[in-house]
């Protein structure tokens, strides 16, 4: 129950950056030079990021992804509390959706801090739901077996779900030191 | 009856454990999140102090790399010492080189009714001693009767034989720290420093002892001492030691400073021994008199 309203609002969250991202990159691909509402300052911007060859990762803009991608998390999270269940086969495909989004978003937050040197604030609210999202959908299926782990692992795949918002702040402090260190944020806001 | 009561006691002691229970959990629960909240907030902590650290250490970098001002009376990386008139020596006042600046050469066409003698020296180097104990007397009986006047480039080239405290670089600040705060006592420093001239591989005089031995040649001022204390000039030192290795070198025909000393007059190298007084009054009479040839 948890579980799903969780994904519900982590998914709503990153469906609607995605779907800003898809949106400003429209209005990038119409005119050039139009001013984005996303751009605020030479830190603070998404157009370097829509406009790097690392945001269309695949070829085409990585939001796009975000637009679908959310939106299976949502339809999944949502048929779960309508009391839905799914195979094993399922979860398992499920969990490395997942966690190809999370490696993708590892990938895009090295490339924004220390390729780009911008944060862009869609895709730093990416990151922001990303993060729990992967720790919630992967701890899950580790405690409760879909993903075969001796009982000492799930046991502990059980105490770290408890802990995921601490795990969780935890990363974000990461990011954030490392941009503050790479970027010096504070004193260029 | 006695049945119902029984029975009416056991619940009441089922709905009793009932609630310890349900208490107990509760009080876990909410343990629980005191513990993450404080492991929350102590993570937010170590993170906030790293970054403040870092932000030190980046100041504090930012702070050494920036570029300074030289030392004042000292733009064309030398001092220029001159007669007043009355028989003292005085330093001719310049401003500093600016931060981030080149120096500026004396302009020696504004002398020519003096011979105009230049030394490039390390105050670590035994031949510079050698040269400053044989000829200071006489050099200075000519600045300060008006027949000379003496540009002292103090330069850094013997880091490396004071058991990596730094003599040669520590000693030319505290000469620049001379020329900034006290120019018209560079004279008796300079020949002060000499008179206690650390051998070369020891680990050359402190800080502090270089200040005293500045001292006794009568400068006093509390800002000398804090700027050898700080080795305010120890980047003009690098800067002006480094100019002399890239060249040219001003008012000569020397494309660089290839040893200490380098003792120029009217732009002539002096190639005598150093320790010849006579050899070397000699030369500056030649030079003086325009009858000089330097040898090809």
């Amino acid at each position: 129950m948890g579980f799903a309203v969780t994904l519900i609002v982590l998914g709503l969250i990153g469906w609607i950056a995605a779907f800003a991202l898809t949106i400003e990159k429209f209005t990038l691909l119409a005119d050039p030079d139009a001013s984005l509402a996303c751009d605020f300052s030479l830190l603070v911007q998404c157009r370097a990021n829509l406009e790097s060859w690392q945001g269309s990762l695949f070829g085409f803009p990585n939001p796009i992804l975000g637009i679908t991608g959310w939106a299976a998390v949502i339809v999944v999270a949502v048929a779960l509390l309508a009391g839905a269940r799914f195979d094993r086969w399922f979860w398992i495909v499920f969990t490395l959706g997942v966690a190809g989004a999370m490696a993708l978003v590892v990938f895009l937050i090295v490339t924004s801090i220390f390729v780009l040197g911008t944060l862009c604030p869609w895709c730093m609210v990416t990151w922001v739901v990303t993060i729990p999202t992967f720790l919630i959908v992967v701890l899950h299926n580790l405690r409760n077996g879909t993903i075969p782990l001796p009982a000492r692992g799930r046991a502990l795949a059980a105490a770290a779900y408890s802990w995921i918002p601490i795990i969780s702040l935890g990363l974000y402090l990461v990011v954030a030191v490392l941009a503050q260190l790479r970027l010096d944020v504070l004193s260029r806001l | 009856m006695s049945d119902v009561t029984k029975k009416a006691r056991r619940d009441q002691a089922r709905e009793h454990a009932r609630e310890l229970r349900e208490q107990e959990r509760r009080r876990k629960v909410r343990n629980g999140w005191i513990l993450r909240g404080s492991i929350g907030l102590a993570l937010i902590a170590i993170a906030v102090v790293t970054v403040l650290i870092f932000n030190n250490v980046r100041q504090a970098q930012i702070e050494a790399e920036a570029p300074k001002p030289g030392p004042a009376n000292m733009i064309s990386d030398g001092i220029l010492l001159q007669g007043d008139g009355t028989g003292n020596i005085v330093a001719v006042p310049t401003p500093a080189i600016p931060a981030g600046g080149d120096y500026t050469p004396t302009d020696i066409t504004k002398y020519p009714d003096t011979v105009n003698i230049v030394t490039y020296i390390d105050l670590q180097c035994p031949y510079c001693q050698a040269f400053e104990q044989t000829n200071a007397e006489q050099i200075g009986t000519w600045v300060s009767g008006g027949n000379a006047t003496l540009e002292v480039h103090p330069i850094s080239f013997l880091d490396n034989v004071s058991q990596g405290t730094r003599y040669a670089s520590r000693a030319a600040n505290a000469m620049a720290c001379v020329a900034q705060f006290d120019p018209n006592r560079y004279f008796q420093a300079n020949t002060a420093m000499y008179a206690n001239q650390p051998a070369e591989g020891t680990a050359g005089l402190t800080n502090a002892e270089i200040a005293s031995v500045i001292g006794q040649a009568g400068v006093t001022s509390l800002d000398v001492v804090e700027c050898i204390n700080k080795e305010t000039f120890k980047q003009w030192v690098t800067d002006a030691t480094a100019r002399t290795n890239v060249g040219p070198i001003p008012n000569s025909e020397l494309t660089t400073i290839k040893g200490t000393p380098t003792v120029l007059v009217n732009g002539y190298q002096y190639p005598g021994a150093v320790d010849d007084a006579t050899a070397f009054s000699q030369f500056v009479a030649a030079v003086a008199s325009g009858t000089y040839v330097p040898a090809e």
